[in-house]
């Protein structure tokens, strides 16, 4: 179910609208109010065939190289966390996996599992480089979450092999951080859209595009220093605009639970 | 109890969600260090208590880890007719880019747990005196690390190390516990009530 968040509607979202989706089922997670930043509404979020169509990257890739492993994670690790945060599911056989968008120190450590088995050798030389990349990777993300659901005692009501095999998967529900709620969210946009220009573009680069320090660095002609010490104002910032609005972390019981359970 | 938001929770809240741009950061440094680690077998160190004299255990980080309990035999997901080989409980902390005996503030601390799955907490205790640094805990976060499970069977967090960090040397004290656990209830814990437990001796440089 997608629900209209924005005053313009889903027929007329520019670069500075929000998308609210929500999910059927009230008792699970989420939402995630996804910035269309520079995106038309109508682009694809189909990966580029990164490592299909550039031979040398793909050399150094299966060697191990780490610059080209940087290069493949920063093209799919939000993919890959939007994933493990959304769950899939199966929709032939009715088949459901949640996603760990309530357990955000889980969600890191998956990502980082599914990351350190795509990047194990083992892994990279079974990459064929003649399919897509992605495909294959969201393959290994599945599985990774497969296997936390398993651990958490979650039965998934389908043989290992058929859920492996199955291809129509299906984000089911969206992100959203368990200490988000509306009031903080509000602060967070509103503190957002104040920003001075020079902050503005680092958020945008490094927590809308994803880009990496060294990408963001780049575009922004700046050293990592710099950006780092950029970041780390828009952090402060933030933190200052929460404490001023009276959010402490004590008034978030979401918050709360996750670190009890040890998120 | 005054909770302080970590920079984690920030960088999500300024991400709209997910894990935040510093966390995208820690994760690939831990990834291309393991597959460093993965590589030749020569180029890794790799400590273990058995073996280590004590002249190597006074200047090396080292950490023991005591299972109170034993490990699965064989994940349900792995396939019928083989056997999961038992992993030896261990633990590893590897100063990212340098060394536990030259560690420069702005380093990745990684705390890297095999065979155990539980709740890590840790912290750094200046030994030269002075204000104990805390790392995971339940008052922040106390991650649970399933190294039982996963394949490998090894589950890393890491830490950077901040402006906190005077020069000096520190001694970090890790423990895996099956719930996680406060801060003032850490440092009261018995030695044999953690799942696991370890201590290194790690030194801070300045960049």
């Amino acid at each position: 179910m997608l629900i209209p968040d924005t005053s313009p509607g889903l027929t007329r979202c520019g670069e500075r609208s929000l998308l609210m989706f929500g999910v059927m089922d009230p008792a699970r997670c989420c939402y995630l109010r996804i910035p269309l930043g520079n995106r038309s509404c109508a682009r694809s979020t189909a990966s580029m065939p990164l490592l299909r169509t550039d031979r040398p990257l793909l050399d150094r890739f299966r060697a191990g190289a780490p610059e080209a492993l940087g290069t493949v994670y920063w093209e799919y690790v939000r993919k890959v966390e939007r994933l493990l945060s959304a769950g899939f599911e199966v929709r032939s056989r009715g088949t459901r996996v949640d996603g760990a968008c309530r357990q955000p120190g889980d969600l890191a450590d998956l990502v980082q599992e599914v990351f350190v088995r795509a990047f194990s050798e083992k892994s990279r030389r079974a990459y064929d480089g003649m399919r897509d990349y992605g495909p294959y990777l969201y393959a290994i993300a599945r599985n990774v979450l497969i296997d936390w659901a398993r651990v958490r005692g979650r039965e998934i009501p389908s043989p290992w092999t058929e859920l492996d095999a199955a291809i129509e998967m299906t984000p089911v529900s969206e992100d959203a951080a368990p200490w988000a709620d509306p009031l903080t969210l509000r602060v967070v946009e509103e503190y957002l859209g104040a920003l001075p220009e020079d902050l503005r573009e680092v958020h945008r680069l490094r927590h809308e595009q994803g880009l990496s320090q060294e990408q963001a660095a780049m575009r922004l002609g700046v050293g990592r220093q710099t950006l780092r010490t950029l970041e780390r104002r828009l952090r402060e910032g933030l933190a200052a605009a929460l404490d001023a609005a009276g959010i402490g972390t004590d008034d978030q019981p979401e918050l709360a639970r996750v670190r009890r359970e040890g998120g | 109890m005054k909770h302080t938001r970590t920079t984690e929770e920030i960088d999500s809240l300024l991400g709209r969600g997910g894990i935040g741009a510093a966390r995208r950061d820690t994760i690939l440094e831990s990834v291309l260090a393991r597959v460093r680690a993965e590589a030749p077998a020569r180029s890794r160190w790799r400590w273990s208590l058995a073996g280590l004299g004590a002249a190597a255990a006074a200047a090396a980080a080292l950490f023991l880890l005591v299972p109170r309990f034993s490990p699965p035999a064989s994940s349900p997901f792995r396939a019928k007719g083989t056997v999961a080989p038992a992993t030896k409980p261990s633990a590893e902390i590897e100063c990212l880019g340098a060394t536990l005996d030259a560690c420069p503030t702005g380093s990745l601390l990684v705390v890297r747990v095999a065979g155990v799955r539980g709740y890590v907490s840790a912290w750094a205790e200046p030994a030269g005196g002075g204000e104990r640094i805390w790392y995971f805990s339940a008052d922040t976060s106390s991650p649970l690390v399933d190294a039982v499970s996963t394949s490998p069977a090894v589950a890393t967090r890491a830490v950077k190390l901040g402006p906190e960090h005077a020069a000096g040397a520190y001694v970090v004290e890790v423990r895996v516990t099956a719930k996680p656990i406060a801060r003032d209830e850490l440092l009261r814990l018995p030695e044999d009530a953690a799942l696991a437990k370890g201590r290194a001796r790690l030194t801070v440089t300045l960049p």
